[in-house]
């Protein structure tokens, strides 16, 4: 009993700081979240723009010579012994010579588009990875919650009742033994035995 | 081609649909019959652009289009481009030829027959006997990690060279064209320090030729160190206030669209000047450049309704003549 009671003070321990460790990461990716909503809505602003100047079909051309994004590396860290990955994009920003489409050939505000386009891959992966940490670590609360509830609520008290069920089972047997013990004492007084106390 | 007071119009007009409904009372009606998106409008203009440009090089100019070809090469060039594009990204043929203007010297069924290649390896062999052949040839997107860099490069470098070619010899248009390689060296010198390249990458950008003679102011340009010092360095060029102002509106708005907007009105005032002589090919170049702009202004405002801008923000967007 007292080691689940500890188990139980240290699964509601673990809770407590998965919860505290939870609303950080909320608050970052709401912070993330709203850092990639806003670089994606410039983003699209800044391709209307350029749909704008150009015209749709030339940037489509244009975006066609785009090489395809910058690497994905997917990786993971432990965050109270929960397994959260970290994804990070290498060098989002490329420079102009490294997009694929000539300079000369081009407008300045397919750069602009561009370079808003891969700030936003930036700011997207950043908020991937906060999300997906906030995604482990509600998982991990729950389960942490539905075993501190298993505990509180079916294995302690299944525990208690055992143990009074014993401690009646006990008691009822010694009584039986006093009850015995008296009667096999009367008797021998009966047939003039004396017994020893 | 329409008027000044026609393109205002247009911009304040109230809707897509209203937009439309007055385009349609210019010459452009007859091939907006039946438009209900952007995409009909793009079409129906282009068919214009083609059409203008067929019959300006067939009628006008019969053996003496030189000059006219080597400028439509420019959407030779464009369409080449486009095609290579989307052969690598697999696009369908009939989406690679929806972006394609069929204006220049290459013919449309060259152009659709390589947009069927499957294979990019085959497109050299599309291109047989063409210049754009040995360029072909030296496209390895695989092994290359700037992707179409060079072959683009390498294609604006003969587009340039054609244009020389095809100018040479008269003045307006030489004029024309060196102003030309003027704006696009400071356009890509400005870009460039902008995304912090190098002067030894900026270097492979430049263009030569232009009406930049002194070697100093070049090298100046090349070797700033940010884009106020690419301003000090075409200080006393006919384009230095425009181009200030600009960068000017750049940082203020966080866009690069006011320097692509100035240095194309520049242009077009440029292509004006060569249209000032009575007679010659100044002329009929300068309409087709004006009519390129027209449509392009067409194809601005239509996006721009589409896209719900207001009228304020479509001027500030616009280049017409």
């Amino acid at each position: 009993m007292g080691v689940t009671k500890r188990a139980h003070e240290l699964l509601e321990e673990k809770r407590n700081a998965l919860v505290m460790e939870l609303y950080a990461v909320l608050r970052q990716m709401t912070r993330l979240r709203k850092d990639a909503y806003e670089s994606l809505s410039k983003a699209f602003r800044d391709l209307v723009d350029a749909e704008v100047r150009l015209s749709s079909s030339d940037l489509r051309s244009v975006s066609l010579a785009v090489r395809p994004c910058p690497e994905i590396d997917l990786k993971t860290r432990r965050v109270m012994g929960i397994a959260v990955p970290i994804i990070s994009v290498k060098d989002p920003r490329r420079p102009l010579s490294a997009r694929g489409y000539s300079v000369v050939g081009t407008s300045p505000v397919v750069d602009q588009v561009a370079g808003s386009f891969e700030d936003a891959l930036g700011r997207i992966a950043e908020w991937a990875e906060s999300e997906a940490a906030v995604r482990r670590l509600v998982v991990e609360v729950e389960k942490t919650k539905r075993r501190e509830m298993a505990l509180d609520k079916i294995v302690i008290p299944r525990l208690i009742d055992t143990i009074k069920y014993i401690e009646f089972y006990l008691e009822e047997r010694e009584r039986e033994d006093i009850f015995r013990l008296k009667r096999i004492r009367a008797r021998a007084e009966k047939r003039g035995y004396a017994l020893t106390p | 081609m329409l008027k000044a007071g026609q393109i205002q119009e247009f911009v304040g007009s109230e809707s897509f649909k209203d937009f439309v409904e007055i385009l349609s009372r210019t010459g452009y009606g007859e091939y907006l019959r039946g438009a209900k998106s952007y995409s009909d409008v793009e079409r129906a203009v282009n068919q214009k652009f083609v059409e203008t440009c067929q019959s300006v090089s067939e009628t006008f100019l019969r053996g003496k289009r030189e000059p006219l070809d080597a400028y439509l090469r420019k959407q030779d060039i464009k369409n080449l481009k486009t095609v290579v594009r989307g052969v690598y990204n697999h696009l369908t043929p009939s989406e690679t030829l929806q972006m394609i203007v069929p204006v220049g010297k290459l013919d449309v069924a060259l152009l659709r027959k390589a947009a069927e290649v499957e294979d990019p390896k085959l497109l050299p062999s599309t291109f047989r006997g063409t210049e754009f052949e040995p360029l072909l040839e030296k496209l390895d997107l695989e092994h290359s990690e700037k992707g179409f860099l060079a072959f683009d490069s390498a294609l604006d470098g003969l587009l340039f060279a054609t244009l020389e070619t095809g100018f040479k010899g008269i003045p307006a248009l030489e004029r024309y064209l060196a102003a030309w390689k003027d704006l696009t060296n400071i356009q890509t010198t400005i870009r460039a320090k902008t995304e912090g390249l190098t002067a030894e990458e900026l270097v492979g950008l430049f263009l030569s030729g232009g009406s930049f003679t002194s070697g100093t102011r070049i090298k100046r340009m090349i070797e700033a160190e940010g884009v106020d010092e690419v301003l000090n360095a075409i200080a006393l060029t006919p384009y230095s206030e425009a181009i200030r102002e600009a960068v000017k509106e750049c940082a203020e708005s966080k866009s690069l669209t006011p320097l692509d907007v100035a240095i194309n009105k520049l242009l077009l005032e440029k292509a004006k000047e060569m249209g000032v002589e009575p007679v010659g090919m100044g002329v009929v170049l300068s309409y087709i450049i004006a009519l390129e702009y027209e449509i392009a202004a067409i194809k601005s405002i239509a996006k721009g309704k589409e896209e719900g801008l207001g009228a304020e923000q479509l001027a500030a967007r616009i280049v017409a003549w």
